[in-house]
């Protein structure tokens, strides 16, 4: 299954993979017109500045500037008046994660230590390694100052404080993307003022999405922004879209109870009926198909995370097992039926 | 009948106020919309009225926006289809759990000979190719379109004009070789190689001793490239084959070759894929 659903050269794979890209090909999506997002292509700072400045006129709730300006330009001046005139502006930070799993600062702004009063937002997406899915976002990174806020999540403190501060009340260091059937408006940087009113009042994300070095792997798709990744986890924290997972050792308890069931059956059914194998056969189709079914209506419908993983492999194993066991068993019967071994019974 | 006609009146009202919200959001090319008896092409934010027909070409799809909820609902499936209907069969289909898991896990091997695509991500991508084509790095030719499409063309010379934006020169002077020169005067990048036909003993496609065996040639706006063989080359026929992103040459080689030998079976190429080819 994770062949079919992953990429096999990262062999990357989670059931909430299967069922996200399920949801995502249905024909109906929500157009998230909350969020806006502003291509600048391959605009210098000049064109960049010009564009905050522009935005800042159509009154925006919030601007997320995913650009980070690690060095001093010739002339920054323009750039450093638009950043500071416009409210409601948050700038990136890239973090480091140290040994005791805190973090640190890595790449500022050439203005964050004079600049301190802006709103910083981390722009690192979490993954459980490099190239792997990016599924989760981060709420907020431990640092020795404090806690510094997800480049989402600072956003959303500016444009929905409630939905900012309902999320922090979970209490989970990181929350699950919904990628699935949602799309975002898309205009270029030079094309702000002619869609003011798809700027006003809403939430404006800025920066590049076709920089090749800041492409990532979603469940959805493999090549995607980090732009957009960030409007699509802006996107689950407004809307207050939390999964709950179902605890692990509810799978495990599920996998023991399903194989140990299958396993009675197998053993009970006598070895010599014609339709065992078969039967067998229908038996673990019908428990994949359940487990699949059941896990996709759960997630669409009440936001849970069944994960049958171990429930199907176990299964698959058992089966295996049961196999090997036959085997075993028939070539015992074989060599018993050999001479040599039924003599040596007759002698005893 | 004056309730009636308040009654009508209501629904023209209501018609008329949901038409101003329903916009094409996105259709594929081929697409017309038949409104008031006239067709017009489809294109992206013209406004419809749910009684207006979409007529979808085999393996199109159209999407409506409905602006008072935001919704963007997809055609799923081709041929005549109203906009209220469209909308409705989208709605059915999204609501459907079972549908849309039977539609995700469909393992059965595609046989649609009409080659619906043109491009598809890559599976690994080249990071490199992904700076030099920020746009199209990500992306590869669907190679059974490719290839379809080269098969076909491959049973006479191929002169097609040359595309705007592109200037090819092509000088081959018998024993004293053959030289190559291509420049890219448009505004986006071209790939491009180089393969070789042979009529005996079976009519194959190699790769030619002026191609490029790994991967493509690849040529931004404003640049040329001249590739020369100072020796004659082998094989009967040699043929540039160009396109707007990269494609697999060995997967390419291989399902021409496949193609050529089953007569007929490159039938259902698509004219209008965006390729060149030029024989020489």
């Amino acid at each position: 299954m994770s062949g079919i659903f992953s990429t096999p050269e990262r062999g990357d794979f989670r059931m909430t993979d299967l069922y996200t890209q399920v949801a995502d090909a249905r024909p109906v999506r929500q157009l998230d017109d909350r969020i806006v997002i502003v291509d600048i292509g391959l605009a210098g700072r000049e064109q960049i500045a010009e564009g905050l400045q522009t935005l800042s006129i159509c009154e925006p709730k919030a601007i997320g500037m995913d650009i980070n300006f690690l060095q001093p330009g010739e002339n920054d001046s323009t750039l450093i008046e638009a950043i500071l005139a416009t409210a409601g502006l948050v700038v990136p930070l890239g973090i480091e994660q140290k040994g005791d799993g805190t973090f640190e600062v890595a790449d500022k702004p050439f203005f964050y230590d004079a600049m301190p009063s802006l709103t910083y937002g981390v722009i690192n997406l979490p993954a459980e390694r490099e190239n792997a899915s990016i599924r989760e976002y981060a709420v907020d990174f431990p640092t020795p100052d404090g806690q510094l806020p997800s480049f989402a999540m600072a956003i959303a403190g500016i444009a929905d404080p409630e939905a900012a501060a309902d999320t922090r009340r979970r209490g989970n260091p990181r929350e699950t993307i919904d990628y699935a059937s949602r799309q975002f408006r898309t205009i270029a940087i030079d094309e702000i003022a002619d869609n003011v009113e798809l700027v006003n009042g809403r939430i404006v994300l800025l920066g590049a999405l076709t920089d090749a070095a800041d492409m990532h792997s979603t469940p959805v798709n493999s090549y995607v922004s980090g732009l957009m990744i960030h409007a699509y986890s802006l996107s689950s924290v407004l809307d207050r879209k939390w999964l709950f997972v179902i605890p692990a050792w509810v799978d495990h308890v599920t996998a023991a109870l399903c194989c140990f069931v299958f396993i009675l059956f197998a053993v009970l059914c006598p070895p010599r009926h014609k339709w065992r194998g078969m039967t067998l056969r229908i038996f673990q189709i019908l428990v994949l198909t359940f487990a699949v079914v059941f896990g996709y209506m759960q997630y669409i419908d009440r936001a849970l995370v069944f994960n049958f993983t171990h429930t199907l492999l176990m299964m698959a194993f058992g089966l295996f097992a049961l196999d090997l066991w036959n085997g075993v068993e028939w070539a015992v019967e074989k060599l018993r039926a050999l001479t040599p071994i039924k003599l040596l019974q007759n002698a005893h | 009948m004056r309730i009636k006609l308040l009654i009508l009146a209501l629904a023209m009202t209501i018609q008329l106020a949901a038409a101003q919200h329903l916009r094409l959001h996105s259709a594929t090319d081929g697409v017309t919309v038949l409104s008031g008896g006239k067709k017009t092409a489809a294109t992206a934010g013209m406004t419809l009225k749910p009684v207006d027909a979409l007529l979808i070409p085999e393996g199109g799809w159209a999407e409506v926006l409905n602006t008072s909820d935001n919704r963007i609902y997809k055609s799923v499936r081709f041929g005549q289809i109203s906009v209220t209907k469209l909308i409705i069969e989208a709605r059915q289909s999204a609501t459907s759990k079972i549908d849309n898991l039977g539609s995700k896990l469909n393992l059965s091997k595609s046989t649609s000979a009409s080659g619906k695509r043109i491009y598809k991500e890559q599976g690994v991508v080249n990071r490199s190719l992904c700076v030099y084509d920020p746009e199209a790095g990500a992306v590869e030719m669907d190679i059974e379109s490719l290839a379809r499409y080269v098969a076909s063309r491959l049973s006479g010379d191929t002169v097609e004009p040359t595309p705007e934006g592109l200037a090819l020169d092509i000088s081959e002077a018998g024993d004293k070789g053959c030289s190559v020169r291509v420049a890219n005067l448009g505004t986006t990048p071209v790939y491009f190689n180089i393969l070789s036909f042979a009529s005996e003993p079976r009519p194959r496609v190699e790769i030619s001793s002026i191609g490029q065996p790994d991967g493509c040639y690849v040529l931004l706006a404003s640049q040329t490239m001249a590739r020369e063989q100072l020796t004659p080359l082998t094989n009967d026929r040699h043929f540039i084959v160009m396109t707007p992103c990269t494609f697999e040459l060995d997967r390419l080689i291989e399902e021409v070759n496949r193609l050529l030998a089953e007569p007929g079976a490159e039938a259902g190429a698509d004219d209008q894929l965006p390729v060149f080819m030029r024989t020489f």
